[in-house]
């Protein structure tokens, strides 16, 4: 090549652009794309991740379908989502609502406040609320005890463990949506405002009628992000039922994700947890392509 | 400019692909310098394997040695995932359930001809461990250190309550009765006589086999999960919480980060303990503590305690071979067992090592954990173990949570234990 041939090449703005995106391509290739691909041809072997791989064809996908214990972490999941979802869409709105009005004494600190759970390991807060939760000694049964009522096994009992890891999981997730809400709210032009105040509506009606669908494609979005996230719903799962997740606990609060790793890392059952992980991403792609469908009956941009 | 951008290719490429450039070379000039990985899960010994590779290094200054202590949580994932990648560690510990993957696997390096060349006199080591560390006929991993069961009281407690310390002839009764004794209320909530714990090796497996049960059958194809007397021990054990409330319950121990925090914070009398626990004990109870040995089944007049011992072993694909021996042939070593003796912290599998231990923590009496090996049982295996052993915990976790009984968990243990044993 000539040096022109050379130079011209490199500045043509596609050339640029490809070079320009390179090392984050790069990464995503290794560590996503390929890993991807390479977990669905699993998907179809029968593999201990030592000896040699076994076709097996659909084999461990049909299997997942009489797994009971596949099956009531699906269950789990989903009942996590369900709840974990739109509790962290109510709890948002409303502080959002509030720490959103400069007026609110101290805002910034208290902004600050919501959003430093977001700061910590999820593993750690995990950790720390195992034992604010724990039966003898814990901060809550202190409480429940203090008003005379009994202590509630909250991370032991099965009834109990799946609300606990819901618990934690909208602590942590409010975190994070938080700023982004406030920030839909703060994109409002003030002029609906002060128009809806002249035609004398309430402030109640004004927050259906200008905040609520303004502020929609914001939900939207918290809605497809939180809900992926709580499909892969792991740490807190992982903490709470401590190392070796087993029998009624796992039962009632494990998650699919956790199911991937046990079967994967600790029966080292490499090929039945990608078939797991495939039937997951498969669930978790047909979700957010209906909401995608469904979004268009309830998000209005503006 | 195209040479710039080749050259960055270049520089990418190798800092995608790692160190193909470090350490490729065989292990030729004699001033080569070698670096070898080594891997081992508990962080107890770090001080004395610390001490070793020091003494080591200096002479050998050639070889460096670079440690890294997974916690056992992921101790497994970790070496069967770096093994498969060809990148685990040369040098690492071995356990007995997990050995017959690994070798059957080809993934450990044969010791034999090393053993013979460098006249290590392999009968030194309990024979049963190294036959366990046998594959065909080789040897792929030599015993560090062993490990028994006792029965560890907290003498405080017992001189509070005006109990007599356990002895040697004592049954699960007499257990029973001094538990009760012990059981209390107190200010800082319930006082308990004995830990109920749901770990194997320091817990259920010495009940079942004193009992007259049994793990797993000799030829290695039946599980004993659904033997009448594995029965009636695990339900001795699941009775001492739930009918005579001397221990705490499933749900306490699983709200701790390991049940043996309960013995060792003071909140319970006794407890089924590990050799390997005692450096622990030492730390938080000092010499309020002493052990015994484990109780008699009342039914066979016949105590067991399971013997377990950890191995050193080397990755069959290491790079240094020579190098790999040389630092491993120094771990089993007389002065290597001599100073993991004389700290306290294990029991060294090289013969005639144990005095040392047990002189190592005076006010203890240690020779009980080496008195065990004339009753133990070897820790039971097969090549899938470490499959079963997970099946075991899923049941017996929900009995001793009460939430199962513990007659339906252990014959569903067996037949699932059956199933894998019969695809071995």
């Amino acid at each position: 090549m000539t040096k022109s041939k050379i130079s011209k090449f490199l500045e043509k703005e596609g050339t640029q652009g490809w070079l320009m995106i390179l090392p984050n391509s790069l990464g995503l290739l290794v560590f996503y794309l390929i890993p991807i691909v390479w977990s669905i041809i699993l998907a179809f072997f029968q593999w201990n991740g030592l000896s040699d791989k076994k076709f097996v064809g659909f084999y461990n996908i049909v299997k997942l379908f009489s797994d009971s214990s596949f099956l009531s972490a699906l269950r789990n999941t989903l009942v996590y989502s369900l709840v974990v979802v739109p509790a962290i869409i109510i709890l948002v709105v409303i502080f959002g609502n509030a720490l959103a009005n400069e007026k609110v004494f101290g805002v910034e600190k208290l902004r600050t406040l919501y959003f430093l759970p977001l700061m910590t390991m999820p593993v750690a807060a995990a950790l720390v609320w195992k034992w604010l939760l724990n039966t003898q000694y814990g901060l809550f049964n202190t409480v429940l005890r203090a008003i005379n009522l009994p202590a509630i096994p909250w991370v032991s009992d099965a009834r109990f463990v799946l609300l606990s890891v819901i618990f934690i999981g909208v602590w942590l997730g409010v975190a994070y949506d938080l700023i982004i809400i406030i920030s839909g709210i703060k994109g409002i032009p003030n002029i609906y405002y002060e128009a809806a105040e002249i035609d004398g509506a309430s402030s109640i009606r004004q927050f259906f009628s200008i905040t609520l669908p303004l502020l929609s494609p914001t939900i939207f979005f918290i809605v497809i992000t939180q809900l992926i996230s709580c499909f892969q719903v792991f740490d807190s799962a992982s903490v709470i039922l401590g190392n070796a997740p087993a029998g009624a606990l796992e039962n009632a609060a494990g998650t699919v994700v956790l199911s991937i790793y046990k079967n994967g890392f600790i029966f080292f059952k490499m090929g039945y947890s990608s078939a797991q992980s495939l039937v997951l991403f498969l669930i978790v792609l047909a979700i957010t392509a209906v909401q995608f469908k469904l979004q268009k009956k309830w998000v209005h941009y503006a | 400019m195209m040479k710039k951008f080749i050259l960055g290719l270049a520089v990418a490429a190798i800092l995608l692909t790692g160190n193909v450039f470090a350490g490729g070379s065989s292990e030729t000039g004699k001033e080569e310098q070698v670096t070898l990985q080594m891997m081992y899960w508990d962080n107890v010994q770090t001080p004395v394997i610390d001490e070793a590779i020091e003494i080591f290094e200096a002479a050998n200054p050639n070889i460096t040695i670079e440690t890294s202590v997974v916690p056992w949580g992921q101790y497994w994932q970790k070496l069967q995932t770096t093994t498969v990648a060809g990148t685990a560690p040369d040098i690492f510990w071995m356990n007995v359930p997990n050995f017959p993957k690994y070798a059957n696997n080809n993934l450990l390096m044969n010791l034999s001809d090393h053993i013979e060349e460098s006249g290590v006199d392999i009968t030194k080591y309990p024979s049963d461990l190294v036959a366990k560390y046998s594959y065909e006929g080789s040897v792929y991993a030599i015993p560090e250190q062993f490990d028994t069961i006792t029965l560890a009281y907290n003498k405080t407690m017992f001189d509070e309550a005006g109990v007599a310390y356990p002895d040697e002839s004592w049954t699960w009764d007499d257990l029973l009765t001094a538990a009760q004794a012990l059981t209390k209320e107190t200010d800082n909530g319930k006082q308990y006589g004995y830990l109920s714990n749901f770990g194997n090796q320091d817990g259920y497996y010495d009940y079942m086999v004193s009992n007259g049960g049994f793990i797993v059958s000799e030829d290695r194809k039946v599980s004993g999960f659904d033997d009448p007397a594995s029965i009636e021990a695990v339900q001795f054990l699941v009775d001492l919480i739930y009918k005579y409330g001397v221990s705490p319950t499933g749900q306490q121990m699983v709200e701790v980060n390991s049940p043996f925090d309960l013995f060792t914070s003071g909140k319970v009398a006794m407890t089924a303990l590990g050799s390997w626990y005692v450096p622990i004990v030492n730390d938080s109870l000092g010499d309020q503590v002493d052990f015994a040995p484990l109780p008699k089944s009342p039914n066979t007049n016949e105590r067991k305690s399971i013997i377990h011992g950890i191995g050193w072993t080397s990755y069959s694909q290491t790079k240094y071979p020579e190098a790999t021996w040389k630092f491993l042939n120094y771990l089993i070593s007389p002065e290597f067992n001599t100073s993991l003796a004389k700290s306290g912290i294990t029991i060294p599998a090289y013969e005639g090592m144990a005095a040392d231990w047990v002189n190592a923590i005076p006010y203890y009496n240690l020779q009980e954990f080496i008195n065990a090996q004339e009753y133990s049982w070897p820790y039971p295996v097969s090549l899938k173990a470490s499959e079963w052993t997970s099946i075991e915990i899923s049941y017996l976790k929900d009995a001793y949570l009460n939430n199962m009984s513990v007659e339906d968990a252990m014959t569903s243990i067996a037949d699932q234990m059956n199933e894998i044993l019969e695809s071995e």
